[in-house]
């Protein structure tokens, strides 16, 4: 049984390997039609192309060259199949430090350490907020600039907005994960703590409890927004809108499905 | 053996969403005849969207696509302020919030079979967790904030369909391009077509490691109906007199979610039967739809039996419902009878059938002709029949490929209320350019055709013509182009159809001295193409 569920194993591994080598196959294909239909050999007189990057012949040639790997991993994916259809498939769920914290807090009382741990925890998260806010600052900064689109010609438009754009989003999640690092250990910590701590006298009131009033304020602002729903639909009805709608969706815009 | 079918069965028999997931795939690309035919639905049913995320340039596809709709409202908010997508939106969220993405999208279903495959799976963490918020950006930055930037230029850029959404290339692109109908098609591919299909797989392969890895960093769609998800009435609900707040549910759910029921939760209700006090159930306001089995058999033993009975019949009910309506749609969007609004798609015609048809044509013209010399309003009968008889010298069969004759058309022009024919401008190159103020690619080239006209003016006829239904108010948008070349309509599609386009823009073709048709491509042109074209045959 043992040896049946290692074959298994290695069969999912080699399944894996071979999935990434199609996708990195099919990619360089691609790209490699391209670099082929876009170099100095295929432009003719003023800068026009002699023959067309990608037909249907070339994509079939070019898919018949990594055919064999597509083969492979079908085999593959057939053996794990079998192999795999045997097991039952086990979830290995394991609660994180601070979904135990959420539920051991319910029922301990808190310690004075607790709520010095709890105000770091939260400095943090107002740290990582603010680091957050300025991110956002600098690309929204960038983004309702009219200047950052002036120019029709998309590549470089593009090309600009992600130079411009992606550091800042790349600081803001970096700063996150940085930020999640840090209160994952105060976490754990304050979980130690919380162990210790003596248990809470008064009933635990869960987080997720939705009081009357609540329910009240939900189903009030269902109303709202049905109502704003219904206006909206009623108004883009009379003013075009779903004649835009229409037109959009019974035209082949070629571009933005990826043809050109 | 009959037993091991029956554990196999047991363990992989397909779950309620699982066939629920099935039904919307099928009930929004029920258009069958668009995957034979190699083209789209063109009927009133695309005059809404559907909730799930749909390419609506798949041949199959019935409705329109929320997220593109959005983002052309959008583009085009500088004309008109995009309530009627908006509305759509708020009451989809409202009603069935993220529960779409867990039950009615297509391509939740595409990236779960994906995960389907058994490779070794990478779990949520503090990365993904993360990493979830992404979508967040991508919906700030390619489906709201460039549409904007460019609606006060009149230029639409839907920029999330057009440099990352996977249902576009898979659906759209690559629905069209599988069939050998669409062949020449190919010839449009760039740079374009590569970067979106390297995305593509990009996204394919990761689902396949990780659960739903579009769905969860990347999708703008989720991102809006995860903003509904205190209000959606349809869903996952706890209930909090019973929960103890034991996060199990939290740990064996694939989301990244921090409770049941939040903005990252897609109501799949997986968690329901994890639930050790029964606190969690999928509800619709009040009413339960689906609750932990064992625990109401334990509750209610001796009602247990009707009640499932009672299900049954419901469930029984709903899914003949579900079938009917599947069904009348399929019959419907695939009946021969075209409804109103619809262009016809034309064939590609051999010689042989162009020559039949050129015999039809010239019978019918013929007797238009003699109609409009009765009413006074057409050349006088001795040209018509001059004309006549040179048409009938030459052999050169009328249609839209390339070497044949150009079939003849007259448009109304837009800038002096004039018209522009083709037969009139015979003896010149002529150069016709199909397009529309809402196709990105159309308005991008215009200014090429414009420097052509500048340059070539006196020595060509050329005229781009407004097609496939007008939206805007075209003469406006030339005015603030300051586009000078003469620019006619073709509101009903008959001139494009007669050319052998469709539903695709843009569209060039080219015509030389002897009405014959040099280039017929749909696809964007550069101006050196067109100089190409044009300075030979001169």
């Amino acid at each position: 049984m043992s040896s049946h569920k290692s074959i298994g194993n290695i069969a999912r591994w080699l399944l894996a390997v071979a999935t990434v080598l199609v996708a990195l196959l099919l990619i360089w294909q691609c790209a490699d039609i391209y670099r082929v239909g876009t170099s100095a050999a295929n432009q003719g007189a003023n800068g026009v192309r002699i023959a067309d990057i990608y037909s249907r012949e070339i994509v079939g040639e070019r898919f018949g060259r990594i055919s064999w790997s597509v083969w492979i991993w079908l085999v593959l994916f057939v053996v794990s199949l079998f192999l795999h259809s045997d097991q039952k498939t086990k979830e290995n769920v394991r609660m994180q430090p601070a979904d135990q914290l959420k539920l051991l807090l319910v029922r301990k009382e808190k310690t004075e350490e607790m709520l010095a741990n709890e105000k770091k925890r939260k400095m943090m998260v107002g740290a990582v907020a603010v680091v957050c806010v300025i991110c956002s600052i600098g690309a929204i900064w960038y983004l309702t600039r009219p200047s950052s689109f002036a120019s029709r010609d998309l590549e470089p438009v593009m090309a600009q907005m992600m130079f411009h754009v992606v550091p800042w989003v790349v600081v803001a999640f970096a700063a996150v994960l940085v930020g999640q690092y840090f209160y994952g250990k105060l976490v754990k910590e304050e979980l130690a703590l919380a162990k210790k701590a003596p248990v809470k006298q008064n009933k635990p009131d869960g987080d997720q409890i939705t009081s009357k009033t609540n329910a009240k304020k939900q189903t009030i602002a269902r109303l709202i927004v049905l109502a704003l729903a219904v206006v909206f639909i009623v108004a883009g009805i009379l003013n075009g809108g779903m004649f835009d709608v229409f037109v959009k969706a019974i035209n082949i815009c070629t571009e933005c499905i990826g043809l050109g | 053996m009959d037993k091991k079918i029956g554990a196999w069965w047991a363990m992989h028999k397909p779950t309620k969403r699982r066939l629920i997931q099935v039904y919307a795939a099928l009930l929004y690309n029920a258009h069958i005849k668009g995957y034979i035919k190699g083209d789209i639905y063109t009927g009133p049913i695309k005059n809404v969207c559907v909730p799930g995320f749909n390419c609506y340039s798949c041949p199959g596809a019935v409705a329109a696509c929320p997220l593109g709709a959005l983002q052309n409202a959008l583009a085009s908010s500088g004309n008109r302020a995009p309530w009627y997508v908006l509305g759509i939106l708020m009451l989809f969220g409202l009603t069935l919030g993220r529960t779409i993405c867990g039950w009615l999208c297509p391509l939740g279903l595409i990236q779960e079979l994906f995960y389907k495959i058994p490779v070794p799976k990478l779990k949520k963490n503090r990365v993904t967790h993360v990493l979830s918020y992404l979508k967040y950006v991508i919906l700030a930055v390619f489906v709201i904030a460039v549409p904007i930037a460019y609606s006060a230029q009149n230029f639409p850029v839907p920029a999330f369909c057009k440099y990352i959404c996977p249902a576009g290339t898979f659906e759209g692109a690559m629905g069209l391009l599988a069939n050998p109908v669409n062949a020449a098609k190919f010839s449009m591919l760039n740079i374009l077509f590569t970067r979106k299909f390297i995305v593509m797989v990009l996204i394919f392969a990761a689902c396949i490691f990780i659960y739903r890895a579009f769905c969860r960093f990347l999708c703008p769609l989720g991102a809006i109906y995860g903003l509904f998800s205190r209000l959606s009435i349809l869903g996952v609900k706890v209930e909090a007199e019973k929960c103890t707040n034991c996060q199990k549910c939290v740990a064996h759910c694939k989301m990244d979610i921090n409770r049941v029921g939040d903005h990252e939760c897609i109501h799949c209700a997986s968690c329901v039967a994890v639930c050790p006090t029964n606190a969690i159930s999928f509800k619709c306001g009040k009413i339960t739809l689906m609750k932990n089995e064992t625990s109401s058999h334990k509750e209610s033993d001796q009602n247990a039996k009707p009640s499932t009975e009672k299900k049954r019949l419901y469930s029984g009910i709903a899914w003949a419902a579900a079938f009917v309506l599947l069904f009348g749609v399929m019959w419907y969007v695939n009946r021969d009878d075209k409804p109103k609004n619809t262009k016809p798609t034309q064939p590609v015609q051999t010689v042989e059938e162009t020559k039949e048809s050129k015999t039809k044509t010239e019978d019918e013209s013929a007797e238009t002709k003699s109609e409009e010399v009765a009413t006074g309003e057409s050349m006088d009968r001795e040209s018509a029949q001059s004309e006549a008889t040179t048409e009938a010298n030459d052999d050169t069969p009328v249609g839209y490929e390339v070497g044949m004759k150009c079939p003849d058309f007259t448009v109304p022009l837009y800038q002096d209320g004039g018209e522009f024919s083709l037969s009139a401008n015979k003896g010149k190159v002529t150069v016709i350019n199909f397009w529309a103020t809402w196709c990105t690619p159309c308005v991008a080239e215009l200014p090429h055709f414009q420097k052509l006209y500048e340059t070539y003016g006196d020595q060509i006829a050329l005229v781009a013509i407004h097609s496939n239904l007008v939206t805007d108010d075209v003469e406006s948008f030339l005015q603030k182009e300051g586009l000078k070349m003469p620019f006619g309509l073709d509101e009903d599609g008959s001139v494009i159809s007669s050319l052998g386009g469709s539903t695709q823009l843009p569209m060039t073709v080219v015509v030389d001295k002897d009405g014959k048709i040099v280039y017929n491509k749909v696809g964007s042109v550069t101006y050196e193409l067109l100089e190409s074209l044009v300075k030979p045959i001169l």
